[in-house]
């Protein structure tokens, strides 16, 4: 770590070791062309590299790699205009948290839907979702990080994070509920 | 049993944290098909993800970036500034010393004049000594050089 803080090159590959995992499902989950997370991930560590002696410890070194990887990906997003969050994935989500009739609606039992079947439709559900929604959901229950560090990584209210994550879930869910039930008919 | 049907959120952290947490919940969830089979399919969304491989980068990421990071096989910044105060401090060292000796040459010396000889003395040493230090600064730089590529 004294090595690094003190721009020691040598020292540099073991932020990059230590951090890589975060990195990784933050650039893969919010953009998705493949092609770009070379570009991305250089641009995000030389950053770092640049910002290192400004370090202040404020937080862990991962959340603030995390938040400049969150903050260069976001940048991405907007010159290429592709939304983080697109309007429909807010259709119908005022953030009340009443049970739905339509989903109260969508029961799947007794659905006889084969395991690979389920397995594919699993995957599309989670694909499916807005990338916002997707990073969340990674660093949440992948990653296993707490609200709070989400929050100090993209710069959202705990609450709100909290909020996003309900959402998300609820429409896998409902998605899945309406794959099933495609599935059956 | 309680015929009204569990919130979305309720059903979400049954899911996620378990039954323990929700017990008087749990009553409800166990005989409503409807608010179980929701449960259930958070259950299993929630395994799949937990479950998915975590994300990779498909390249090969410490080649990728130290490419881009500037000098990063060369002497550190500061590395080098810690030699270059050494250097300076040995010049002013030297300096000084000089300067002593010339002020108080009656003194150190006992002349009036300093001779000739003695001052070549001084000049050769202090650049003589400047020279070792820069061509020990060279070594140490080619040894960082050395070590970044073994490791690499």
């Amino acid at each position: 770590m004294q090595g690094v803080l003190q721009k020691d090159p040598r020292a540099f590959p073991a932020i990059i070791r230590l951090t890589e995992r975060l990195v990784a499902s933050i650039v893969i989950k919010l953009v998705k062309d493949t092609e770009e997370h070379k570009d991305l991930a250089q641009e995000i560590y030389l950053k770092t590299y640049k910002k290192l002696s400004g370090f202040q410890f404020q937080c862990k070194l991962t959340t603030w790699v995390a938040q400049i990887s969150y903050n260069t990906c976001l940048d991405h997003l907007k010159k290429k205009k592709i939304p983080i969050l697109d309007i429909q994935a807010l259709d119908g989500e005022d953030g009340k948290r009443e049970t739905s009739d339509y989903a109260r609606s969508n029961s799947t039992e007794g659905l006889p839907i084969l395991i690979k079947q389920r397995k594919e439709i699993l995957q599309e559900a989670i694909d499916q979702l807005p990338p916002l929604y997707k990073t969340l959901i990674t660093l949440y229950h992948q990653d296993s990080l707490s609200y709070e560090e989400i929050g100090a990584i993209t710069g959202l209210p705990s609450g709100t994070v909290k909020n996003y994550l309900f959402r998300a879930r609820k429409k896998m869910k409902d998605s899945l509920l309406l794959e099933y039930k495609k599935e059956e008919l | 049993m309680n015929t009204i049907h569990l919130s979305e959120e309720i059903l979400q952290q049954i899911a996620i944290e378990g039954i323990d947490k929700y017990p008087s919940e749990w009553e409800h969830v166990k005989d409503c098909s409807a608010c179980h089979s929701h449960v259930q399919v958070y259950r299993e969304l929630i395994m799949k993800i937990e479950q998915s491989p975590f994300p990779e980068f498909q390249f090969d990421l410490q080649e990728a970036v130290l490419q881009k990071i500037p000098n990063h096989s060369s002497t550190s910044p500061a590395t080098g500034r810690k030699y270059n105060n050494s250097i300076l401090i040995m010049m002013a060292v030297i300096i000084a010393a000089g300067s002593l000796i010339y002020l108080f040459r009656e003194k150190i010396l006992q002349v009036s004049k300093i001779p000739d000889e003695f001052s070549l003395f001084l000049i050769m040493g202090s650049g003589l000594l400047l020279l070792g230090m820069i061509v020990w600064e060279m070594f140490k730089d080619y040894d960082k050089k050395m070590n970044v590529l073994n490791h690499q």
